[in-house]
Formats: structure tokens, C-alpha cells, sequence
């Protein structure tokens, strides 16, 4: 008699520890390769857009950080302001354009050791969560010292800053990069030599340079595969193009790449920050803006580079009091959409790896 | 994008309209005529002097509509959208090999379904807007030219209730199943569904007080 086999439908989550949050996957299993994954997204989907269309651009800022990407409340700010900025006309001062890359790029460590953290967990080293958490407490205390607040921040405002830097953070500031560069170096030591990781994420996962950029993945999903792209430099915004930094690739488009362009990410950052440091004008942090601002008819679509990708804002004003319609290209809903390709062929256990590398964050799928 | 790539796009789609220029062009004519009535003004405002009578008021420009695209913008007839975005992906010159995202915009009189077409060889950003009519909402799904565009055009479809055409697998995406309505639209009104609105009521039933202001238990 001859063996038959037949499909397995397995659901995983949404209450799954190492989905990163309510995501479901609805895998078909051929014994214990996966021949199809369809992601079911949606569960913490709160509208974002259409409260943004009954609020104020000035309220708005605050909605940026709860709605959207959670651990990134500063790049998603950030998106917000610029467009509303390039939207009414708005010049920002000099001081507060730097003070806004520095906090980018400290808020792109912050979310990168997350990331490094959880995918330790993911693939059973718990040192490397440890490690990241100790390191990422610090970057919270200087967003507290400035912010107030450690994870929603709504620190910048439309034409700049909140306020400026207390006296004696910029030497902190510059303490915990001299602190935080040779941690990095330890995270490389601990695992991109350690067998059993190069083991779960050496060529597993692969997706091509080619599918990478036709389902829509960007940042370091799509450097990872090859694609030396990059929105800081390809359309430069704040001061960026007056920084000097590198864009990490990588070409095999697996895990272990990710993980790779990841790290040295981090290490750009700490470059992109002591040179704003170095650079940082005196002067105003805000432009005077009216609380009540009316820009004038329009729209504007505004990229920006997050941690997790092109994160984009397209604003359209009908110059009333609130916007007529903001959409938020999310980069998560689209690296989300990249997985599908990622883990066809893959086995169960190499979901966990898969999953965690293409860094998701659920708020920011969903919004 | 530079000015020839866009005048070879627009000879080649000759339906297509690209309204960064005709914003350009309409800013312009704003601007001349602005200029005319101060040139007026000041001349009667002199004459006011001369005569000794109090100067006219003074104008207030109202603010003309400002469109600051980053990209060019090109506004597509809902028909030749796949074959527009098809071209602009295979063509060298052109080579948007990624679909940022597919939205729309509800406007009073129509949807206006909003594509971000990157390239990132050249680093040149397109948009594509495509005007569809109210009661009748549908356009073709570009899916088949990058297959980026599912989700987009399901999340467009979910909230927006706008029919994409050829797409393989067209549902729901952020709302459940059974939701009724699409809440990007202006024109929504959100209703409890049925379910929500009976346990509610249970609960409203459970608490309430008898008449001799004991509540009952909950057996």
C-alpha cells in the first residue's frame, strides 16, 4: 500500500510569545516543511488614520506615538512633523534639526536592542536579551532626562523641539556612546561566532534581491538582500546629508545577514550621533507655530528612514483645523508581507528565527 | 525624475494629466493675478494721497492651494492604470521596481486611488492618482506588477470600499469578517455591532435595581 500523506492547517498565535505581539499565522504544514504561511493581521488595529482626521495637526503628534510603532515613538514623530512642516511652510531651526537626529538615531539603537534582545529569547540565548535591556535602560534614561517620558515621548513639535537639552545631557549623551560601542562588539563575540545561532539563521530565510523589492520590504530587510537603499541618503531630510555614515548591505538575504546589517546599523548610528554632537549649533529649538495652524491646501508626502524601514506620511490638508487625510505607509505591513516569500520551504521550528528577524512590530502593522 | 522622463511618460500615455505642472502653472496665473490687483491698489492708494482722502483698504490675499509633491504626479485614467505602471516598472528609464503603497483619498464628489511608485536604482519617487467615481468604485489591481501591492490594495478595499479587480484574494483585512461598512470613508458612521449592543443590554438588565432597591443575584 503506498503512503499517503495529507496537508496539516496549523494556526499559531495570535496569543503566541514569539509572534511579538497579536499576530496569527495560519501555517499549511506538509509534515514539518511549511508550504504555505498566510499571516492574519488586524487584531490591534485602532484606525489611527481616521482619529488623525478629528484631531488637530498640534494633537496629532501625540496620536503618532500610541497609534503607530510603539518603540519608535521618535522616528514616527519625526515623519509627522516633516510632513506637516513641508505641508505649511514651516522653517525649523537649526539646533532643533540636529537635536532631532541625535534622538532618531539614539531611538534606532533603543529599537534595534529591543529587536537584538527578543530574537536572543527567540532562538534561547537569554544572555543577549539581558545584555541588550541593560544597555537599551540607558538610552531610555537620556530620552527621560530630555522627554519626561521613556517610551511616548511627544517631545517634537511642529517647527522643532519641545525644549531644548538640559545643561550636562550632551556629556551624557556622549558618555553612553563611549559606554555603548564596545557592547556592540561583545553582542558580535557572543553570537555571530556561536555555532548553534550561525546554525538557525546561516541561510535560513532567504529571500532574493529581486522578490525583496517587489513586495514592498525596505530597510535592513532590503539591505540584508542586496539593495543598497537607503532614505537618508537617497532623499536626505533634517540634516543628514550634511552627516557622514555608511549603509551597511549585505547580498545572501538570509537571517544571519539581517542580523549583520542590524548590528552595524548601531554602530553608524553612535557615528551619526557624535558628529551632530560635534556639529550641535546654539540658538532657538522652536519655531513659533500657532496652536490652531490652518496649512493652506495641499498635500505632501514625506519619507523618512525608521529603524524598521521607509516610513512614510501622506498628508492632505482641505485647509481646515484638521487633516483631510493622513495615511501612514507603515514599513512592518509591508516586511510583514515579505515573510510569506521568506518561510515557504522552511521548517517549524525556523518560523521563531524567520519571524524575529524581519523585526515586526504589531501597533505598527495593524495602526 | 527629470523633465524629459516625465514628457516621454506623458507622450507615451497621452490621457495621462501631470498636475505638479498644471499646480505650477496655476500658481503662476495666481501670482499675476495678485500682482495686477497690487499694482491697482497702490496706484489708487497714490491718487488717495494726492486728492487728500483716506488710503483704500488694504488687500488680504487669500492662501492659493499649495501642492508640495516630492515627486511628480501624474493623475491616470482608472482603464490604463496597469499598463501605465507595468511600463513605468520595465522600462530602464524609468525602473520603479517597488510599489511604496497603494491608498485613496474620499473626496466629496469622487475616491481617488493614490499610488507611491518608488525606484531604487535611480532614486527618482512617482505618483499615480487615478480619480474613480462614487457610485461605482472598482479599478484594476496592479498585483500582477508587483506583488507588493495585496495587502495595500486589501487594506484600500477593507476601509475604503473600493473593488480592486483581478486581485487574487480580496478580502477584509484590518476589520473582521462580518463588519459592516468601510471606516476610512467620510460618509461612515460607526454603529455597535448586534452582539455588543445585547450583552450590553444584559448587563444593563443584571445591575438594575428592583423596586425595593435590592439588586437581584446573579444565579
Amino acid at each position: 500500500m503506498p503512503l499517503r500523506t495529507e496537508e496539516l492547517l496549523l494556526n499559531m498565535g495570535p496569543q503566541h510569545p514569539s509572534t511579538h505581539g497579536v499576530l496569527r499565522l495560519v501555517l499549511t504544514l506538509d509534515g514539518e516543511n511549511i508550504t504555505d504561511v498566510r499571516p492574519d493581521i488586524g487584531y490591534l488595529h485602532s484606525s489611527v488614520e481616521k482619529m488623525m482626521e478629528h484631531r488637530t495637526y498640534v494633537q496629532n503628534v501625540a496620536l503618532t506615538d500610541r497609534g503607530m510603532d510603539y518603540l519608535i515613538a521618535l522616528n514616527n514623530e519625526a515623519a509627522y512633523c516633516l510632513a506637516v512642516e513641508a505641508l505649511a511652510g514651516v522653517e525649523v531651526p537649526e539646533r532643533a534639526r540636529y537635536i532631532r537626529v541625535i534622538f532618531q538615531e539614539l531611538n534606532r539603537i533603543a529599537s534595534h536592542l529591543v529587536w537584538l534582545g527578543t530574537w536572543g529569547i527567540d532562538l534561547g540565548a537569554t544572555t543577549v536579551f539581558l545584555w541588550c535591556f541593560r544597555e537599551r535602560e540607558r538610552v531610555l534614561d537620556l530620552f527621560e532626562q530630555v522627554t519626561g517620558g521613556r517610551l511616548h515621548h511627544v517631545y517634537f513639535r511642529i517647527g522643532g523641539v519641545y525644549a531644548d537639552v538640559p545643561d550636562g545631557w550632551t556629556g551624557a549623551c556622549r558618555d553612553f556612546l563611549d559606554y555603548f560601542l564596545p557592547r556592540v562588539d561583545e553582542y558580535h563575540q557572543l553570537l555571530t561566532q556561536n555555532p548553534i545561532f550561525e546554525a538557525r539563521t546561516r541561510g535560513v530565510g532567504v529571500i532574493g534581491r529581486r522578490e525583496a523589492a517587489a513586495m514592498g520590504a525596505s530597510g535592513p530587510v532590503a539591505r540584508a538582500s542586496g539593495i543598497a537603499y537607503d532614505v537618508r541618503k537617497a532623499a536626505p531630510y533634517e540634516v543628514y546629508d550634511r552627516l557622514e555614515f555608511d549603509v551597511p548591505v549585505q547580498t545572501s538575504g538570509d537571517c544571519l545577514a539581517r542580523y549583520l546589517v542590524r548590528l552595524e546599523e548601531m554602530r553608524q548610528s553612535v557615528r551619526i550621533i557624535r558628529q551632530a554632537l560635534k556639529d550641535l549649533p546654539a540658538g532657538e529649538v522652536r519655531a513659533r507655530v500657532p496652536v490652531a495652524m490652518k496649512p493652506p491646501r495641499g498635500e505632501v508626502y514625506v519619507r523618512t528612514e525608521s529603524p524598521r524601514g521607509t516610513l512614510g506620511m501622506y498628508v492632505v490638508s482641505d485647509g481646515g483645523e484638521t487633516p483631510y487625510r493622513v495615511k501612514i505607509r507603515a514599513p512592518s505591513f509591508s516586511n510583514l508581507y515579505a515573510l510569506t516569500e521568506m518561510m515557504r520551504g522552511w521548517k517549524i521550528a525556523d518560523i521563531i528565527a524567520i519571524l524575529g528577524s524581519i523585526d515586526i512590530v504589531l501597533s505598527d502593522v495593524d495602526r | 525624475m527629470t523633465p524629459e522622463r516625465v514628457a516621454a511618460l506623458l507622450g507615451r500615455f497621452p490621457h495621462l494629466r501631470d498636475l505638479a505642472a498644471e499646480a505650477v502653472v496655476s500658481q503662476a496665473r495666481a501670482d499675476e493675478a495678485w500682482a495686477a490687483k497690487e499694482r491697482e491698489w497702490q496706484a489708487a492708494a497714490a491718487q488717495a494721497k494726492a486728492e487728500g482722502k483716506p488710503a483704500p483698504r488694504p488687500l488680504r490675499r487669500e492662501d492659493p492651494p499649495v501642492h508640495r509633491y516630492r515627486a511628480p504626479t501624474f493623475e491616470v485614467p482608472r482603464d490604463e492604470i496597469v499598463d501605465v505602471c507595468r511600463w513605468l516598472r520595465d522600462n530602464p528609464e524609468y525602473d520603479m521596481t517597488q510599489l511604496e503603497f497603494v491608498s485613496a483619498v474620499d473626496w466629496p464628489d469622487r475616491f481617488e486611488v493614490v499610488y507611491l511608485l518608488v525606484s531604487m536604482s535611480r532614486g527618482h519617487t512617482a505618483v499615480l492618482k487615478a480619480p474613480v467615481p462614487k457610485d461605482d468604485p472598482r479599478i484594476a489591481s496592479v498585483v500582477d506588477v508587483w506583488r507588493g501591492a495585496d495587502w495595500h490594495e486589501r487594506e484600500a478595499y477593507d476601509l475604503f470600499g473600493i473593488t480592486f479587480e483581478g486581485h487574487p484574494d480580496l478580502r477584509r483585512i484590518m476589520m473582521s469578517a462580518d463588519w459592516k461598512g468601510h471606516p476610512l470613508r467620510k460618509d461612515y458612521v460607526y454603529e455597535d455591532p448586534a452582539w455588543l449592543v445585547e450583552v450590553a443590554a444584559q448587563r444593563q438588565r443584571e445591575i438594575a435595581p428592583t423596586q425595593d432597591g435590592e439588586r437581584p443575584s446573579r444565579a
